[in-house]
């Protein structure tokens, strides 16, 4: 006997006026699948007394090879966080955060962090370097990413530089392939720069933060000394981005919250008219605590769910490619990885992204899980690595969630913190699945 | 020399009522079918997906992420009232897919004990419920064992194995290599999937003595090779000792021997083989090289069809196709 995962989401029906049929748009979401059915296939597999007998044999097949399907008496909340366990055991990469430098140029009211000059100095930069050859040489590794953040990671050029030739180099001894990432607020990503971090760090993507149009992120993203920062940052990703020798993905990030949510499509509307569709991929992320207040700014869920479906077909509308639906998620994030480490410039050592160089965690930080120096306490990963049975035992409100599979929870910190991180997506996953149809749709009518 | 192109060319166009993928899957379900409560399909086909998914994560080298999904197949295997030959084609299949597992991930003993467990399963399910398509999978667990064998750099003994599976596959009972399990009787031979398995296997025999041509075993293989010849009680069909000469032709420098050989095995019929054709093609390129590189290259082309043609490898025995 078989029952429909609680995993499966369906929209609302459409009417397919090709075909003059109504349908639902189906998302499976324990292997992330997406499928079109008919309303009447729907309408037996919502039924109460429904046992997949009724079902037509290849329809059945079909729908249990992607899992909406499932045997009658399985324990579905324990093969997702066991599935989830396995796989955080199990990434053959070893993921490494460095922030090389504690510096930024801007002053953004919702970031928690408190910058300085600090810049990882040779002593830590040896014991990283020895670190990661020494972890490599275990042989356990496919692949090693480096993540670049800040602060402001292009302040410390020179130091990025450096570890990168020693990282290519171990990776190489090791047999593992090499890559590298960028977050970086874009004030010093030159044609230059860029050509470097592609040729000689291995970069392979950049993330640059754009808050709305120019009269909105100057109000929050501007300089220590209260300058505006959109121009230079605007035209860098100009240039860079319309470079024929520079390939590395760039994908563009909006945080969002009360004071600049009438101005991401004013951005998306020049982005689109300097023909970065195709170039460029745009999101937008909900601004969230920093260890600070930042969160009590933010656009209440429901209508931030609705904003951002709107956002997302105006996405499309203008021809920019995104992400409609969530995959199957895995690894929720770095926090949960058995080899996702955070190294800082103060050569401390963290398993979240969003902890370091934050007062408000103490002047040892509380998040902290050891240094370069005295080596990582494996104990001290605890908080977030026990984040999956927290769920299992029904403390946190993800284990009756149905987009447990393609959230992964959210967020550990802030669920470690008593706040709920559960993103838009849990209320406008149904509108998402239509848009992701209506797009599919758009892409055949129109082949690139 | 143009003749051999020409066979090759002939042996790689499809023959009429050659079985595909899908006939096996059918003829096998149906098979099952007659045997298991229709209640108990659905159970089949949900491990039978489950199992996919293990093995694909253990092919990817995600050995934690592997086990979580056979244990879910093990919990589901408990948690269901299932007739006793569903239970059993379940566990058979389970054990050799767990068998793979074991072998990649180099738990040695662990992955021979699962294909012995299968063995005994299968023959259960032969003897006890005539599920006779199961001996295809019987064949297959021979073929694993094969490579286990060869892993551990037992070439004759992975050798000797698979001579035997292909002296099996031509209705030689006695040939069957573990008599403790022997089943109490065979069904018929001659059938296309016979004969595809037993191409499979001289597949899988050619690729050891191709890889061992040139190296420090090659005399090894050859003097095996030379008894096995010499102890083949049934008649073998003809394109299997057409190709087992050329493949000694190859070990022994004999380069006539070689597209001799090839021309022979590929027009006695090995249309429905191509991983053999394949094989076969290889060796005649390398000894062409020398003599005449036009017609190498002509090779190659047919060679390239060939690897296309691995779409055909019906999926019953596709487990076994070497990477």
């Amino acid at each position: 006997m078989l029952k429909l995962s609680k995993y499966c989401i369906a929209s609302e029906p459409f009417g397919d006026f090709a075909s003059g049929d109504t349908k639902h748009v189906l998302l499976s979401g324990r292997t992330g699948e997406i499928r079109v059915i008919g309303a009447q296939g729907w309408d037996l597999l919502s039924a109460p007394d429904f046992s997949g007998n009724d079902l037509p044999g290849d329809l059945r097949y079909e729908l249990m090879s992607i899992e909406a399907l499932v045997p009658e008496q399985e324990d579905e909340l324990t093969v997702i966080l066991d599935r989830n366990r396995a796989a955080q055991e199990d990434t053959g990469q070893f993921y490494l955060v460095i922030q090389p430098t504690a510096s930024c140029q801007l002053g953004c009211g919702y970031c928690g962090q408190a910058h300085t000059s600090q810049k990882l100095d040779d002593l830590d930069t040896d014991r990283l370097v020895t670190m990661v050859s020494e972890k490599l040489e275990t042989g356990r590794f496919e692949h090693f990413q480096v993540g670049w953040f800040g602060a402001e990671p292009l302040n410390a050029l020179s130091k990025i530089y450096e570890l990168s030739v020693a990282f290519e180099k171990a990776a190489a001894k090791a047999g593992c392939s090499y890559g590298a990432k960028v977050v970086t607020n874009g004030m010093k990503l030159t044609v230059p720069t860029a050509l470097k971090l592609a040729r000689e760090a291995g970069v392979r993507l950049v993330e640059i933060t754009l808050d709305g149009d120019r009269e909105f992120h100057d109000k929050r993203r501007f300089t220590k000394k209260n300058q505006p920062s959109f121009d230079r940052i605007y035209g860098n990703l100009l240039k860079v981005a319309t470079h024929p020798d520079i390939d590395f993905q760039i994908n563009i990030r909006a945080n969002v919250d009360e004071h600049n949510v009438e101005g991401v499509f004013a951005l998306i509307d020049r982005l689109a008219s300097d023909g970065l569709q195709e170039r460029i991929r745009f999101y937008t992320a909900p601004v969230h605590s920093w260890g600070n207040d930042a969160h009590l700014q933010a656009v209440e869920l429901a209508r931030y769910a609705k904003w951002e479906l709107n956002c997302l077909a105006y996405l499309v509308n203008r021809g920019f490619r995104s992400g409609l639906v969530p995959n199957r998620k895995n690894v929720v994030c770095m926090a949960a990885m058995k080899n996702g480490l955070l190294v800082d410039a103060y050569g401390e050592a963290f398993d979240c992204t969003e902890v370091s160089y934050v007062p408000a965690y103490g002047s040892d930080n509380t998040y902290k899980i050891g240094t370069l120096a005295e080596g990582i306490d494996a104990n001290k990963r605890k908080i977030f690595s026990e984040y999956l049975g927290n769920v299992k035992s029904g403390e946190l409100p993800c284990a009756s969630c149905e987009i447990l599979p393609i959230c992964g929870g959210s967020c550990p910190k802030q669920w470690n913190e008593g706040l709920t991180p559960c993103p838009p997506t849990k209320l406008n996953i149904r509108g998402r699945l239509l848009l992701h149809y209506c797009a599919s749709k758009i892409r055949e009518e129109i082949p690139a | 020399m143009a003749r051999l192109l020409d066979t090759a060319q002939r042996a790689l166009q499809p023959a009429s009522g050659q079985p595909d993928a899908a006939s096996f899957d059918r003829q096998f379900t149906e098979e099952l079918m007659r045997i298991v409560p229709e209640t108990d399909i659905i159970a089949l086909q949900a491990c039978a997906l489950r199992r996919k998914t293990a093995l694909s994560h253990a092919r990817q080298g995600a050995r934690r992420q592997s086990a979580q999904v056979f244990s879910e197949i093990r919990q589901l295997l408990a948690g269901a009232r299932l007739a006793a030959p569903t239970q059993l084609t379940i566990s058979s299949f389970l054990a050799s897919a767990e068998a793979y597992h074991h072998f990649k991930f180099n738990e040695r003993g662990e992955d021979t004990a699962k294909l012995m467990l299968s063995l005994r399963l299968d023959r259960v399910l032969h003897d006890r419920y005539r599920l006779e398509s199961i001996d295809i999978h019987r064949l297959q667990t021979v073929s694993n064992f094969a490579r286990m064998k060869k892993a551990d750099g037992d070439l004759p003994g992975a050798l000797r194995l698979l001579w035997q599976g292909i002296l099996y596959c031509n209705a030689d009972r006695s040939a069957w290599p573990f008599p403790e399990l022997a089943l109490r009787r065979t069904g018929v031979r001659g059938s296309a999937v016979w004969t595809t398995m037993a191409g499979q296997l001289l597949g899988e025999f050619a690729l050891i003595i191709s890889e061992t041509q040139s190296g420090p075993r090659r005399g090894e293989v050859m003097a095996c090779l030379k008894s096995l010849s010499a102890d083949a009680g049934a008649p073998l069909p003809e394109a299997c000792r057409a190709a087992v000469s050329a493949k000694h032709a190859l070990l022994s420098g004999d380069e006539t021997g070689v597209l001799a050989g090839a021309e022979h095995a590929l027009s006695a019929g090995f249309h429905d083989n191509p991983l053999v054709c394949l094989l076969l093609l290889r060796d005649a390129r390398q000894v062409l090289e020398q003599t005449s590189p036009r017609d190498a290259k002509i090779l190659v082309k047919l060679m390239d069809q060939a690897r296309a043609s691995f779409q055909r490898i019906p999926k019953l025995l596709l487990e076994a196709a070497p990477a």
